[in-house]
């Protein structure tokens, strides 16, 4: 091999390496688009303005597009019974590529550009996390669709920030109830390698332990990776009663396969991540008997009529089948519950006939029962989430349709 | 550190191989595209998402799995065919670098042009034969990765053949080795290179073929899956075909088996520290002299 060749192959294998980490955030950079959803002119004085900041591009555009469509149909139900204090919604969504610089460059362009009153986004933890020291400096109120604890914790550094996903702790106690209930004391668990898993990670460990269930084998994997079965082989070596998964698909859709093909007997629960819609269709005859710690959209049918939340959530499913033609997911209406929460925090100060940023914040951190899709949410100055443990449910897939679990 | 038996270490190993299958068919394609154009392929990942993701949307028409493979191999080989042909001949006098960058640019574009008509929701095909894994020596295989493994070796042989006992191959080896002279020889070099990124993109399509029923098919498929074939090229030193078929294998294993023994935070760490390695001691390849420089 000459020289000059040489060169070229040490230059390529630095592109692979820098290809290679780019690949974590993924997605091009380039200024969002942006949709205005209202039909009334941006900007007159008889609405009121809002934003949000979602992945309607690049990794996480599974879930953006969707929330986003679920954000449209809940302003769009608003309007339609006559706004809020007599004034109507206006809707400017700006996409973040799923990229965390994005994401700050259309927050910011929402603030000060658009001057909203609130802004709801982003749609995955790692782009809402820059989001934070912004709308704190700003004063501007955020509600998030990530579903990392550490967005409102410590909640004294997040005066302005709010959630609507279970947090990872809510979801790890009702996995680990769960698992008590089936007696079952010896878990693996296995995650993606990036925030999302290491923060699910850290949680199940604390709550697993408080709970004295044994951790016996905590292995990761890439979340591009195409064969899991390494790490599983492993977790099968130890014989644990049950595999616990922090991923999302289609990562967590090979790991199931994987583990239908090891033949392996043991339960095996994913979190809330994977609930996206292709799930079972992915993991194919694989996702038999497996389990998911999520919401309630699923299995609004099946919810006994005493349900609190029983009514919304049928609702919630017709319309969204009706408007958009495909199946809803707990994953947007996460994001219909953060119109929701806002909804209502406008209607508070509307009352009070002082619409200002801090006045809406002062609204999202006194929400009293309101009933979302999510659970029944409950706010407060030391609770900016509002979800408790009993509003996430265990699901498992019975015939290639999830059921609420026994 | 965990005690795995001889069981779970051939699970490993078996697991390893067919990973490293997928590999060495994309290494296989990186070292002919680059030998005849004198450029490293970057957009080689891609082709192998375009017939995965060509794949998975015939095949949701109920079109029979023969057609679909082989429409998805034949769309992948026409991309690289039009890649070659708008993009990468008229630039043909541009430095090496100036080429590695179009590639980069073809991928990122490709990739794009992907999320924009499929969208981001994973896709997926059928496996090629139904049922539960068959077991060797203990392990579990799944029947996927016999094919892939199968096909692996098959499409080796043809391409031993091809390059071996056929005119338009030696044709091509010839153009790899020296471009001018094949020209005196009546080879027109600008065939072979539009030939090589044909063959390329078709090992890249098949690979998303067989491939696609094991990790679904997305636009982002092709990222990874590119880069490590250009590690298993690298440790085969670029220029020979056994290399890099041996180069893949190797990956393939010593990433199951990294993750498997060691720590699987670690896999995708090896394997660029293994290139990193691999390019500071021996730059000629595992096979290569440590100074066989050609003239």
């Amino acid at each position: 091999m000459n020289k000059k060749s040489w060169g070229a192959m040490l230059l390529s294998a630095a592109m692979a390496i820098s290809l290679a980490a780019c690949g974590g955030t993924g997605g091009s950079t380039g200024s969002g688009s942006s949709e205005n959803v209202s039909a009334s002119s941006a900007g007159g004085a008889g609405e009121w303005k809002i934003g949000a900041v979602l992945e309607l591009t690049g990794k996480a555009s599974v879930w953006g597009i969707p929330q986003r469509d679920a954000i449209q149909m809940a302003v769009e139900e608003i309007n339609a019974k006559g706004g809020i204090g007599g004034k109507k919604l206006n809707l400017i969504v700006y996409d973040n590529e799923s990229n965390e610089t994005n994401s700050l460059v259309a927050a910011k362009k929402l603030v000060s550009q658009d001057e909203v009153l609130a802004v709801i986004g982003a749609g995955t933890t790692p782009t809402t996390m820059p989001l934070i020291p912004y709308m704190m400096k700003e004063e501007v109120p955020l509600i998030s669709v990530g579903s990392g604890d550490e967005i409102v914790l410590p909640v004294e550094d997040r005066k302005w920030v709010f959630k609507t996903p279970s947090n990872n702790a809510d979801i790890s106690t009702s996995i680990v109830q769960f698992l008590k209930r089936q007696g079952k004391s010896k878990v693996a668990f296995i995650s993606v390698n990036n925030a999302y898993g290491d923060s699910g990670k850290k949680t199940f460990e604390m709550i697993a332990k408080a709970n004295g269930i044994e951790i016996v084998a905590a292995e990761k994997f890439g979340a591009a990776d195409k064969d899991m079965k390494p790490q599983l082989t492993r977790i099968k070596s130890l014989n644990p009663e049950a595999v616990i998964v922090w991923a999302i698909p289609p990562a967590a859709s090979i790991v199931n396969r994987n583990f239908w093909e090891l033949k392996m007997d043991s339960m095996l629960i994913y979190s809330a991540g994977a609930g996206a819609n292709a799930f079972i269709e992915l993991a194919g005859e694989a996702a038999e008997g497996t389990y998911i710690a999520s919401g309630k959209v699923w299995v609004a049918d099946q919810l006994p009529d005493s349900d609190p939340q029983k009514q919304i959530l049928m609702d919630y499913v017709k319309a969204y089948e009706e408007k958009y033609k495909t199946q809803p997911s707990p994953i947007d209406g996460m994001a219909y519950d953060a119109a929701l929460l806002l909804a209502e925090a406008i209607g508070q100060a509307a009352e009070k006939g002082d619409v200002t940023r801090a006045a809406i914040r002062d609204g999202l951190e006194n929400v009293k029962n309101l009933v979302g899709l999510t659970g029944i949410f409950n706010t407060s100055p030391d609770n900016h989430q509002g979800l408790k443990a009993d509003d996430v449910v265990m699901l498992q897939v019975k015939d290639g349709k999830w059921v609420l679990a026994q | 550190m965990i005690d795995l038996s001889f069981t779970d270490v051939m699970q490993l190993l078996f697991s390893g191989i067919a990973v490293g299958g997928i590999y060495a068919l994309i290494s296989v394609g990186f070292v002919t595209i680059y030998n005849v154009n004198g450029v490293i392929n970057f957009a080689q990942g891609e082709f192998v998402m375009i017939a995965g993701m060509v794949g998975a949307t015939l095949a949701s028409t109920g079109m029979p799995l023969w057609l679909v493979c082989l429409a998805a191999v034949l769309a992948s080989t026409l991309t690289g065919a039009l890649m070659q042909r708008f993009i990468l001949h008229p630039a043909r006098h541009s430095t090496e670098v100036v080429l590695i960058i179009i590639t980069i640019g073809v991928s990122i574009t490709l990739r794009g042009i992907a999320l924009l008509i499929w969208g981001s929701n994973p896709r997926t095909l059928p496996a090629f034969f139904e049922g539960e894994p068959l077991s060797l020596l203990g392990a579990a295989i799944p029947r996927q990765d016999i094919v892939v493994v199968v096909i692996a070796f098959v499409c080796m042989v043809a391409l031993f053949w091809f390059f071996e006992r056929t005119y338009t191959g030696t044709a091509l080896r010839a153009c790899m080795i020296n471009k001018q002279v094949s020209r005196l020889m009546g080879i027109s070099p600008e065939r072979m290179a539009l030939m090589s990124l044909m063959l390329g993109a078709c090992l890249a399509g098949v690979v998303g073929v067989v491939v696609t029923p094991i990790s679904l098919a997305t636009p982002e498929m092709g990222l990874m899956i590119g880069l490590k074939g250009f590690v298993a090229a690298t440790l085969g030193g670029l220029t020979s075909i056994p290399g890099a078929v041996l180069g893949g294998l190797l990956l393939g294993v010593l990433e199951s088996l990294g993750a498997g023994l060691v720590s699987s935070g670690y896999k995708d760490a090896i394997a660029f520290f293994l290139l990193i390695l691999l390019l500071v001691l021996r730059p000629n390849g595992i096979l290569g002299g440590r100074s066989a420089k050609r003239v």
